[in-house]
């Protein structure tokens, strides 16, 4: 009986090193299938990010011209409520200016006017005065200073008449300068600004489609980012398996090591 | 056997391992200018994918830089404007000022003459004048009260005139303008250098197209090339087999479980017509014995007549099929390697060892003819025939193909594929769904077939999950294309499903994957 024993526990023994021998290849295939895996998932993980990485540079840049387009928004919105206070403070100025002017005109004429009488008057009592001595030197001598006092005044009134037209011709181009402006600034706001009417995306203004762009470029950096995590998530599961299977390859050479050993040492 | 048979024997068995190698060869080149092809093809396909997108980066930035251009321009009126604006104000300011303090000083001259008239008036009345003085000098005086009360009006309205007009402010406006000259420019200058950049990054995306699509030129031409020997090698080596071998051949059907094989030969006939020769003369009994691929070299006539004489369950004698399966001086039969009736379960062919014959292993056929006695005694050689061995075959399970593949857009992945399948091959089994960029019309531009599919890297495809009793494929934000392109929308993809054993590798040679095909019905719009 023990002479037969003896081939059997060999026979056995050498079957069970085979086994784990077979299992060891197994574990090893195992651990190339897995190895592939995560090295392919992680050069996608990488190229994930790369995208993510250019995402949120363009995000950054489409943010930065976003506010530069607001801040330029603003302004040409101010520009354009300076622009109309300015024109109607223009109008206002014009109209008096034109009031003053014609103002000065009635002056000068009713000025000529009362001058030629007072003339005419200092022509009468001269006359009276060389028949009728008896009339007051004073009132002679005060109707001379009438006189010249008269021609100052018209002198006086013609150099007023003049600048005021002048002033005149001076606020009225001004008065059109800041309605252009004016109608410029309008212009250039409603074309610059956010279209209220048709579909934004759509739009030709520059603000709507700066908006678009930095919503795009938001849109595209939030996927990258589900992109970076679903890889993510697919390269620490497949880095889980390899694990696993180095770890039982590990723990399947070493029991074949201690095999070996055990059996050469019977 | 006969020295003269051993001779011709070598040298036909050098012959065919001779073809048998170049064909092993060119098939391995057609694999490798496959691949070639395959990824050259892919690369192009990337180019493309790139120089797409970048014309969209240059469209969408010209289109911002040509509106920025616009309103700038109309800025650049505004700044002339408000310039010229700047320089009236002050010039009307001025005019106006001026003009206030010239009415002033004119109305305190009318003012003053009206004085002289009332004094006149005055001493006129008092010194009882007579009545033609008295007359002028009340009209005078009536006159100048009415002027001097005008003069009097014109200096307040020149004065309010005045100040009105100092009020304008327009400094804060052509502020604002000359501010928004500065961001406009600085946003122009963003702008163009996006554009410039886009520009390039569009120039370099073209000449990379060129370059790839001249590379796929080229892979193409070599591909077809090698194709077109791997056909010629292979028909040769077919004329060969059936002038030297028989045209024994072992073949497999199209769409087999693994169940059995066809063998075809043609019947040897004697060199010279014999009258009134016997049935299939000179051949008395023919047998197939299956060797295992890597024991052929061992297998001799020697071992192939033990067999027969001692272990007929070892060797399938083809006597009682030379009625039905004969046709036209050829051999052709199916041979099933399960039993029938009660052992229709068990395999019940064996091999030349007395193993039964098993999936996953690589078989050849030697043809075996004993040969009729009166043929040996006219020859006066007693020994019998057999064949070069057959090219190898292995029995393998082809696993199940998915079937009604559809296509759902959900909410929480951009779109879902379900389908299902219906396996017995007893292999475990992963799905794995590609996506084939396609055009319009659903046609797929490059070469792609299962062998491919199979070679893909696992960031390139996605693999099924099971739900229930129905199969799920999630198309996530990360999926792309069999190429690793990301997924465009709008743009139409084909998907197509492999089924891959992933049994035990040493199990693994036993089951075949299998594939839905290209099928455009299943192609959707992402």
């Amino acid at each position: 009986m023990a002479d037969k024993i003896r081939p059997g526990i060999t026979e056995k023994k050498k079957a069970e090193l085979d086994a784990l021998t077979r299992e060891i290849l197994q574990a090893q295939y195992d651990v190339e299938q897995f190895q592939s895996v995560v090295t392919s998932l992680t050069q996608k993980s990488i190229a994930c990010q790369q995208v993510l990485a250019y995402s949120d540079d363009r995000r950054g840049q489409c943010h930065t011209l976003k506010d530069l387009m607001d801040q330029l928004l603003q302004t040409f919105l101010n520009t354009k409520d300076g622009a109309h206070i300015a024109y109607n403070e223009t109008n206002l100025a014009c109209t008096k200016t034109k009031a003053m002017a014609t103002q000065i005109k009635l002056v000068v004429d009713k000025l000529i006017y009362s001058a030629e009488k007072i003339n005419k008057l200092a022509n009468v009592l001269i006359r009276k005065k060389a028949l009728n001595p008896l009339i007051s030197d004073d009132l002679v001598a005060r109707v001379v200073t009438a006189g010249k006092d008269a021609n100052n005044a018209v002198a006086l009134t013609l150099i007023a008449f003049k600048s005021a037209f002048t002033a005149r011709a001076s606020i009225m181009e001004l008065e059109v300068l800041t309605g252009f402006l004016d109608l410029q600034s309008s212009a250039l706001y409603e074309n610059i600004s956010a279209d209220t009417t048709g579909k934004p995306e759509a739009g030709k203004h520059l603000t709507d489609q700066i908006s678009h762009a930095y919503e795009q470029a938001k849109l595209q950096y939030e996927q990258a980012q589900h992109a970076v995590s679903e890889t993510t998530n697919q390269v620490n599961t497949a880095q889980g398996l390899l694990s696993t299977a180095q770890l039982k390859l590990r723990s399947l050479q070493a029991a074949l090591a201690a095999g070996n050993a055990a059996a050469l040492a019977s | 056997m006969d020295t003269y048979n051993e001779n011709l024997r070598a040298s036909v068995a050098t012959l065919l391992q001779g073809q048998e190698l170049e064909l092993k060869k060119v098939q391995a080149e057609a694999d490798a200018s496959m691949f070639t092809l395959y990824y050259a093809q892919g690369a192009a396909q990337v180019a493309n994918d790139r120089l797409v997108t970048t014309k969209k980066i240059v469209n969408a930035a010209a289109v911002l830089n040509r509106s920025a251009v616009e309103n700038n321009d109309l800025l650049q009126t505004n700044l002339s404007t408000v310039t010229m604006v700047d320089s009236n104000v002050k010039q009307s300011v001025t005019d106006a000022a001026v003009s206030a303090s010239n009415v002033q000083i004119a109305a305190t001259a009318v003012i003053r003459l009206a004085s002289d008239i009332g004094s006149i008036y005055n001493i006129a009345q008092a010194s009882g004048m007579d009545t033609e003085i008295s007359h002028y000098a009340t009209e005078v005086m009536e006159l100048m009260k009415d002027t001097a009360y005008d003069a009097e009006k014109a200096s307040q309205l020149a004065m309010e005139a005045s100040v009105l007009t100092a009020e304008i402010s327009t400094a804060s406006v052509s502020d604002k303008v000359k501010t928004a000259n500065t961001s406009m420019g600085a946003l122009l200058k963003i702008l163009s250098a996006d554009l410039a950049s886009a520009e390039q990054a569009n120039v370099s995306a073209q000449a990379s197209l060129d370059q790839a699509r001249a590379s796929a030129m080229q892979a193409n031409g070599k591909f077809t090339n090698i194709d077109t020997a791997n056909t010629a090698i292979n028909n040769a080596y077919r004329l060969l087999i059936a002038e030297v071998n028989l045209a024994l051949q072992v073949q497999l059907p199209d769409n087999y479980e693994g169940s059995g094989f066809n063998v075809s030969f043609n019947l040897i006939k004697s060199p010279f017509t014999q009258k009134n020769a016997a049935d299939h003369y000179p051949v008395k009994d023919y047998y197939l014995i299956l060797v295992k691929d890597k024991a052929q070299t061992n297998f001799t006539l020697a071992s192939a007549e033990n067999i027969i004489a001692d272990h007929s369950e070892r060797c399938i004698s083809l006597s009682g099929l030379m009625g039905a399966a004969v046709k036209d001086g050829s051999f052709s039969s199916r041979f099933d390697i399960y039993g029938t009736g009660a052992k229709k379960n068990e395999v019940v062919l064996k091999n030349a060892n007395g193993d039964k014959i098993e999936t996953g292993t690589d078989y050849v056929v030697f043809l075996v003819a004993i040969l009729m006695d009166e043929y040996k005694k006219a020859i006066n050689v007693f020994d019998d025939f057999i064949s070069i061995p057959s090219s190898s075959f292995r029995l393998a399970k082809e696993l199940a193909i998915a079937t009604g593949l559809t296509v759902t857009k959900t909410g929480i992945t951009p779109c879902s594929i379900g389908f299902a399948v219906d396996e017995h091959s007893g292999s475990p089994v992963a799905y794995r769904c590609i996506l084939l960029e396609a055009d319009d019309k659903g046609n797929v531009g490059f070469y792609f077939n299962l062998r491919l599919a199979e070679q893909l890297s696992p960031g390139n495809y996605t693999e099924a999950i099971k739900t229930k009793n129905a199969w799920t494929v999630n198309i996530g934000a990360s999926a792309t294309d069999n190429f690793g392109k990301r997924l465009v929308k709008g743009t139409r993809y084909i998907p197509v499903v492999i089924s891959v054993s992933t049994s035990e590798m040493e199990n693994l040679s036993k089951f075949i994957n299998s594939w839905t095909g290209i099928d455009v019905s299943h192609s959707f719009v992402y």
